[in-house]
């Protein structure tokens, strides 16, 4: 047997080996798992596994009061804003992306957050699948101009400073854009509270937001933010033209560190049918975090 | 005990260290085991000659190890690679395989400073494709250019010291302890400078004895002198990074060996053999023979001058456009001049980048380099004033399954260019990609980089994945 034919078939053999650990070592291979809901909720009802979207507490007109709270809406925004998220903050987050026939893909992103007073600066990587494995984000909030951010990509070898203000495109593929993802700063819509509601079993306030011109790619968003925690759990997001094109929600809250925190979520994309699923996996607040964690010299690491 | 004895029985130590980690190191390390493989097959879009391969595959397997010695600020990088190649159809069907370390270095991480000692990879420059200062490592041109900028650098041996002096200033140099050539194959491939030549004129029965002889007895030799593993021919170049406002700035100075060798003669009777390389007509292997080229009339040598770089570049975005761009002043650069005669001069290059992506995601990447050739006189195949354009259209479909991209180059003074279309499919659950394409080189005559591979366009496929 010549001697191409035999590097060949170890070859190929080699990447056999490599492809079946891979798809042994994917969880999903042995049980598939429902992304979003978490698995207690799954156990406590014994129902078949359904559509987290199902599971969102819709609130029902009934349940909508007028305000009887004090505050604007511009101050709740500024609340929000300004709500408690730790000086710090390290997490780990699996996203999932399903599309309208129900394939999914995976990706999980370690993020590390820092308060440098008033502005937040973020490094985020991506540590899975492999074929974006090393790919790594760097953002500084401005004050009075858009974020500077650096992307790291294996291939291009060096961190590139990249466009911030085009907040339309999408967050690696997911139904998030890089709007969605940023702090929205709260001078930048006209805010009105327009009732409250319940949801997940909490209270929430029905905040109005209609961005000012040029600022945003929506035309109006309709936030219900839980009135303990001031997160945000559910948005309604409608374009220049009104009509509703993506939704937000929250599928649970729980408080770690005395800090409250948005476990699991999903942005659904109405008109393409696509939705993105995000699983806090780890977090943890007010960690020591140098601040060489976000500089370029991380980046490029 | 051979190279490859080594690297293999280092990947099974380093294996069997990651297994027992726990009881071997008393320190907390971090050790994350990863790789990435493909596999190309080339297909000639149509045989010119009967020494060209048909076929062609090219394998690779890397096998990467990081090692994080995290209370002590110590880090380890050490990939090792395994690559084969078959070549199917022309005169000899033949393989190669090699095994070797691609990056291998550690490296110390303080506060204020870094160093980092060993075999590594460096991207200097704003450029992405086009290169102006992106010259620390060496490029393996074995394939010509069917592979991107950053797969073709081969690792160097460096050390390198960064110190961040202010927040927004860090100060580098780089010292290279011996010098390591480009690779690039002159005979016996399809992306040899001069191809399947030797062979074809060997194997014809249209030449004669005495022209066969010519041919058989024209070499190519390395200059020891540079190649040498000798301090002598140590290498080095600093970089000062900075940013303000919202431009990203970088000063360079380098005082390298040119990576990329240009052929220099031993007497003036050599400069007709290049004549007969670069343009093998019967005419030109007849006038060898008219002047009985022997000996050192017929042997070359790769010439890798020592050259002096002084640079800048920057980076900034201004409204939705990523901008960019790179000047330098290149002392003693090597050239051919029109009789082929060996001949250094100083250069300036400036280039410019530009990229956009639209609303919905079509990527678009645009380069231009300009040249200018300080006091210029009639050179081989080199313009005064050499203009280079390249860019990128791409666009990902369906969220990233699929995904297509046109790379493109066009020397605008020789009218010579190449076109590489692809389209990918991305099996995300396995982490595998599949993709076709195709590359296309023209140009009007062999004296220029495209033209000389006019007849070499390919179709290929290509599986990888990363693990």
């Amino acid at each position: 047997m010549n001697k191409s034919i035999i590097y060949t078939i170890i070859f190929i053999l080699t990447i056999a080996g490599i492809l079946l650990l891979v798809l042994f070592k994917t969880p999903e291979f042995l049980e598939p798992e429902e992304p979003g809901l978490p698995t207690e909720a799954i156990e406590e009802t014994g129902e078949e596994k359904p559509d987290v979207m199902d599971q969102q507490e819709t609130p029902a007109p009934a349940e909508v009061k007028k305000p009887v709270i004090t505050i604007t809406g511009q101050e709740l925004a500024e609340k929000v804003y300004n709500r408690d998220d730790g000086d710090s903050a390290h997490s780990i987050t699996e996203m999932v992306l399903r599309d309208k026939n129900g394939h999914e893909r995976k990706r999980i992103m370690e993020m590390y957050t820092k308060d440098f007073d008033p502005l937040v600066r973020a490094f985020i990587e991506f540590t899975d699948p492999a074929d974006i494995r090393g790919t790594r984000f760097l953002s500084w909030e401005n004050a009075d101009e858009d974020d500077t951010q650096y992307l790291y990509l294996p291939e291009l070898g060096r961190a590139r400073r990249i466009v911030s203000n085009q907040k339309k495109l999408r967050f690696v593929n997911t139904d998030f854009s890089y709007e969605d993802m940023e702090r929205r700063k709260p001078d930048e819509d006209k805010h009105e509270i327009s009732g409250e509601a319940v949801y997940l079993q909490r209270p929430v306030f029905i905040l109005e937001s209609e961005p000012f011109p040029d600022t945003s790619q929506y035309g109006r968003r309709e936030t219900f933010v839980d009135q303990e925690s001031l997160i945000p759990v559910s948005i309604d997001f409608y374009d220049k033209k009104g009509e509703l094109i993506k939704e937000f929600r929250v599928h649970e809250l729980k408080e770690i560190d005395g800090i409250w925190t948005a476990m699991s979520a999903e942005m659904r994309d109405l008109e393409a049918g696509h939705k993105t699923f995000m699983n806090l996996k780890e977090v943890e607040y007010n960690i020591d975090l140098s601040e060489q964690y976000f500089e370029l010299r991380n980046l490029e690491q | 005990m051979n190279v490859k004895a080594v690297v293999f029985l280092t990947g099974i130590f380093l294996f069997m260290v990651h297994e027992a980690r726990a009881s071997v190191f008393p320190i907390v390390v971090d050790w994350e085991v990863g790789g990435e493989w493909s596999s190309y097959w080339y297909g000639e879009a149509e045989q010119d000659t009967e020494a060209e391969n048909e076929i062609m595959s090219d394998n690779r397997l890397l096998l990467e190890n990081d090692i994080s010695f995290q209370e002590q600020n110590f880090f380890i990088n050490a990939d090792a690679e395994w690559r084969f190649e078959t070549f199917y159809g022309g005169l000899e069907e033949e393989s190669q395989s090699e095994v070797r370390f691609r990056e291998f270095y550690g490296e110390w991480k303080q506060d204020s400073f870094e160093v980092l000692a060993g075999q590594s990879i460096l991207t200097w420059g704003k450029l992405d494709d086009l290169v102006v200062l992106d010259r620390i490592n060496p490029q393996d041109f074995t394939h010509f250019i069917l592979y991107e900028k950053q797969e073709r650098k081969d690792p160097a041996l460096m050390m390198q010291f960064e110190w961040f002096a202010l927040e927004d200033v860090q100060f580098e140099t780089v010292w290279m302890p011996v010098f390591q050539p480009s690779e690039i194959d002159y005979f016996g491939t399809n992306w040899a400078g001069f191809d399947h030549l030797k062979e074809t004129v060997l194997a014809s029965g249209n030449y004669t004895a005495g022209q066969k002889s010519i041919v058989s007895g024209i070499s190519i030799q390395d200059d020891d002198s540079v190649t040498d593993q000798s301090l002598e021919n140590s290498q080095v170049a600093m970089r000062l990074r900075g940013r303000m406002s919202e431009v990203d700035y970088g000063l360079y100075y380098m005082n390298l060996y040119q990576s990329l060798p240009v052929l220099k003669e031993e007497n003036p009777a050599g400069n007709a053999t290049k004549r007969f390389l670069y343009e093998p007509t019967l005419a030109n292997l007849d006038a060898l023979v008219s002047a009985s080229a022997s000996g050192n009339d017929l042997l070359l040598t790769r010439a890798h001058p020592r050259v002096h770089v002084i640079g800048a570049d920057w980076e900034t975005v201004w409204r939705a456009f990523g901008l960019r761009g790179e000047i330098a002043w290149t002392m003693d650069a090597p050239y051919l001049r029109d009789d082929l005669s060996y001949n250094e001069k100083d250069s300036l290059a400036a280039g410019f980048g530009i990229d956009h992506t639209t609303d919905n995601d079509w990527y678009f990447d645009f380069q231009y380099v300009q040249n200018y050739i300080l006091n210029y006189e009639g050179l081989y195949g080199i313009d005064e004033w050499p203009t280079q354009f390249a860019g990128t259209v791409s666009k990902s479909l369906a969220r990233g399954t699929w995904f297509v991209e046109t790379d493109w180059l066009w020397d605008a003074s020789y009218s010579d260019w190449m076109l590489n279309p692809e389209i990918v499919y991305k099996w995300s659950r396995l982490g595998v990609d599949a993709a076709v394409g195709i590359f296309i080189f023209e140009g009007e005559n062999a004296s220029t980089v495209f033209g000389r591979y006019d007849n070499n366009d390919v179709v290929y496929l290509r599986l990888s994945g990363e693990f």
